[in-house]
């Protein structure tokens, strides 16, 4: 054997040698040196919480703190952020069991953790007796749109347009009735909007440039709706939601290299973790296999506090990561009673085709023509479906 | 020729494909998942009413409530959570009450990381104990209350026989946990396990064993190594070796366990060490290639006093002290019959090959030789030299 070769399998072993020793050595232990850098902190989170009890000391400042904190968590898609909230406001919510913006905080919270209907029972609770309250309306309307109420939906919306600025009122409205039979028009509505308002908030901008994006893709217009959630990411590069939304077209173009690219090592998001894992497995990455193990490692440790908020990416990761169709079913029909976006419905027509159980997409389908839900993709599956 | 850059062009791939694995797993990326900590009590077998606790929780949530990025450049680093350890060990034990009759006491020993799916974690290892062993507790867990409501503590319970009970401590909101004496055969069950837990992570003896089975599928002639014919004399030369060793073995672990023979454990670990580095440079220059039995039987007593050690750790039971012996010792009879039940097959079917006699056996032993002269330094004197070993 050539020298050379020698030396390379002695590299090899102690690589391998390595490896085995790190997975084994999954455990506990002592750190050597005093500047060992062993967690980055996220810029925004609170510290040392306990030590300052009177952090905020009025009521004006504690809704303060939580919407700074609701903000992050939606930036980041940070549960932490939500949780910081929540105790934020426990104290003051026994002090001011009336006050609007607190209602509308906690609606917020209620909603990040899918208790759909709790929060709308909040929100109805608060708006019978304020009904001029436009960030309660938007919320409901939100809520109702993704439950796939649409009417209702669209009624909230008006209230907001009474009341709140026009590129909010204009997105809540397009956001609905491009669901119901007209994306073309309202998607064109929107862009117009959004082109002539820029005074606005750029969380409501980013929310917009987003909501446009998942239009155009729905409409089968890869580019524009690219071009939409360049702008969102314009804003704020750092918007999970903008991000994964941008990393799906990518996907669906069947650009994984594309959409790999776009998260980098912006994995810390589940959202993004997952699609990076789909997209790493589907361009025959190296990374695939640490990239599924990972998100495999987070489910299983948010399984075992009983989190099943996240359905969604649950049956994705069956369908795409373990290739168990059976199993992405049964969790895309559980998902599907709980959320009716778009998404929810292209995932049940893919597991359904997928598991070659073609009749349990059967109340789907009829949601889709009942509504006259327009999205390529769907359309596409329907057809296979037949 | 061909062949040889076709070997090298593979090895390269290889090599590149798990270099990056190795990277990857190495980076620690802050995940998004709500608040959790590991919450794990494991009671004492040999005396009521002790227990051994170990608490992981998030470094993110311990700057959340106590602030302990010292010069606040957001970055964690070891010097500031070893600084911050008094008041870490205060604000985790100020929030976590468990009652029997009384109040149990907790006190902390080590303070270590460890790395979950979302970043790395303290972990809090501490002794309780409980004056009565009263079969119900009382559980009140307060960590991260009135700061991330969303916190959860992951608690799991193993009882002296080894059942687990799993539970989710919501901050705030006491819980009872109720406790079974264990059972003969669970005990029995879990003695088992540990033995042969033992022996899959008693590296030192897997890669004994491995020096002594490698070249049981080869025969040594004239300052060669050539591949044996039969697989019965192989399968004979190895039910030597294993036997041989499971009876020296078995006989010191009862002697020590029983209290009748002691002997200093840096002793007996150096020692060890240095019969793994022996067993693997006997396979690169041969001193030892007839009766190899004899030599797994003299270092077999060797190592039943490492598994003593190990079983101490663990404790026997006053009560099933002869049943929890006897399953411990079966079970690392049991997790070396594994190993040779994966090694032997794979290395009968390579024994003809180059790459088996040069590679497997001469750069495996090798490598083993030095990982075990690691050790004997390491355990000699006692100093650290692999950093996560151990």
């Amino acid at each position: 054997m050539a020298p050379l070769d020698m030396r390379r399998i002695l590299l090899l072993t102690i690589t391998i040698s390595l490896i085995a020793v790190q997975s084994v050595f999954a455990e506990p232990w002592l750190p050597i040196h005093d500047d060992e850098v062993l967690e980055s902190l996220p810029i925004g989170a609170p510290s040392g919480l306990a030590l300052e009890v009177a952090v905020d000391a009025t009521l004006e400042q504690a809704i303060a703190t939580a919407r700074a904190r609701l903000l992050l968590g939606q930036r980041y898609s940070d549960p932490r952020q939500y949780g910081y909230a929540e105790a934020t406001l426990a104290s003051w919510n026994q002090r001011n069991p009336g006050d609007p913006r607190l209602a509308v905080l906690n609606a917020r919270i209620q909603q990040f953790r899918h208790d759909f209907d709790g929060a709308k029972e909040r929100l109805h609770a608060l708006l019978t007796t304020n009904p001029d309250q436009s960030e309660a309306w938007l919320l409901l309307a939100t809520i109702e749109q993704v439950q796939g109420n649409f009417t209702p939906a669209l009624a909230a919306c008006t209230r907001v347009a009474g009341q709140g600025d026009l590129l909010t009122a204009i997105t809540c409205g397009a956001g609905v009735a491009s669901l119901t039979g007209s994306a073309q028009t309202n998607a064109d509505l929107l862009q117009r909007q959004l082109q002539a308002s820029s005074n606005n908030a750029d969380a409501i901008r980013i929310w917009a440039w987003t909501l446009l994006g998942e239009m155009r893709a729905r409409l089968g217009e890869a580019v524009a709706a690219t071009a939409a959630f360049q702008e969102a990411l314009r804003i704020d590069p750092e918007d999970v939601y903008a991000r994964s939304a941008y990393a799906d077209v990518e996907l669906q173009r069947d650009r994984p290299q594309a959409a790999l690219d776009l998260i980098g090592d912006r994995t810390n998001a589940d959202a993004l973790l997952l699609r990076a894992a789909i997209a790493a497995r589907r361009a025959k990455s190296p990374a695939a296999a640490e990239l599924g193990a990972a998100f495999g490692e987070r489910v299983d440790e948010m399984s075992r506090r009983g989190d099943l908020t996240h359905r969604r990416e649950l049956a994705r990761a069956a369908l795409e990561l373990d290739d168990d169709a059976n199993a992405a079913l049964t969790l895309a029909l559980d998902n599907w009673k709980v959320q009716r976006e778009p998404a929810d419905a292209l995932l049940v027509l893919q597991t359904s085709l997928a598991s070659g159980q073609k009749n349990s997409a059967a109340e789907v389908i009829d949601f889709v023509q009942a509504n006259k839900l327009e999205d390529v993709r769907i359309a596409a599956l329907i057809k296979e479906l037949r | 020729m061909s062949r040889l850059v076709q070997t090298s062009q593979w090895l390269d791939k290889t090599l590149i494909l798990l270099w990056c694995m190795f990277a990857f797993a190495s980076t620690s990326a802050l995940a998004h998942k709500a608040s959790d900590a590991y919450l794990t009590i494991r009671a004492d077998a040999t005396a009521d009413g002790r227990y051994q606790g170990q608490w992981d929780i998030a470094l993110r949530d311990l700057d959340a409530a106590i602030a302990i990025d010292g010069n606040g450049d957001r970055k964690l680093t070891w010097g500031e959570i070893r600084a911050a350890r008094p008041r870490i060990e205060r604000y985790a034990f100020d929030r976590l009450a468990i009652t029997a009759t009384t109040k149990c006491s907790l006190t902390p020993n080590d303070l270590l990381i460890e790395r979950h799916s979302d970043g790395h974690y303290a972990v809090l290892r501490f002794e309780m104990s409980c004056p009565q062993a009263d079969e119900i507790k009382r559980i009140d867990y307060r960590l991260m209350q009135g700061i991330d409501s969303t916190h959860r503590g992951l608690l799991q319970w193993i009882d002296a026989g080894g059942a687990v009970q799993s539970a989710v401590l919501v901050p705030g909101e006491p819980r009872d946990i109720s406790l079974l004496q264990p059972s003969r055969w669970s005990q029995f069950k879990q003695y088992l396990w540990d033995g042969a837990h033992h022996i899959w992570i008693g590296y030192d003896h897997v890669l004994f064993l491995i020096s002594l089975l490698l070249p049981a599928v080869l025969i040594r002639r004239r300052l060669e190594w050539i591949a044996a014919e039969s697989g019965r004399s192989v399968a004979l030369k190895v039910a030597g070796i294993v036997t041989a060793f499971t009876v020296a073995h078995s006989i010191t672990l009862t002697l020590a366990a029983l209290g009748f023979v002691q002997l200093p454990s840096r002793l007996v670990e150096s020692t060890i060490a240095l019969s793994v580095m022996l067993a693997a440079i006997n396979n690169i220059k041969p001193l030892v290639t007839e009766r190899t039995w004899a030599f797994a039987f003299g270092f077999g007593l060797l190592h039943g006093f490492g598994f003593a050690g190990a079983l101490a750790d663990l404790g026997l039971p006053r009560d099933a002290l002869a049943l929890c012996l006897l399953a411990f010792n079966l079970g690392v009879e049991f997790g070396q019959l594994c190993i040779v039940a994966l090694l032997l097959p794979l290395a009968f079917v390579l024994r003809r090959s180059g790459f088996y006699r040069r590679v497997v056996l001469v750069a495996g032993s090798l490598l083993i030789a030095l990982l075990a002269f690691l050790w004997l330094i390491e355990r000699a004197f006692d100093v650290r030299i692999l950093p996560t070993l151990g």
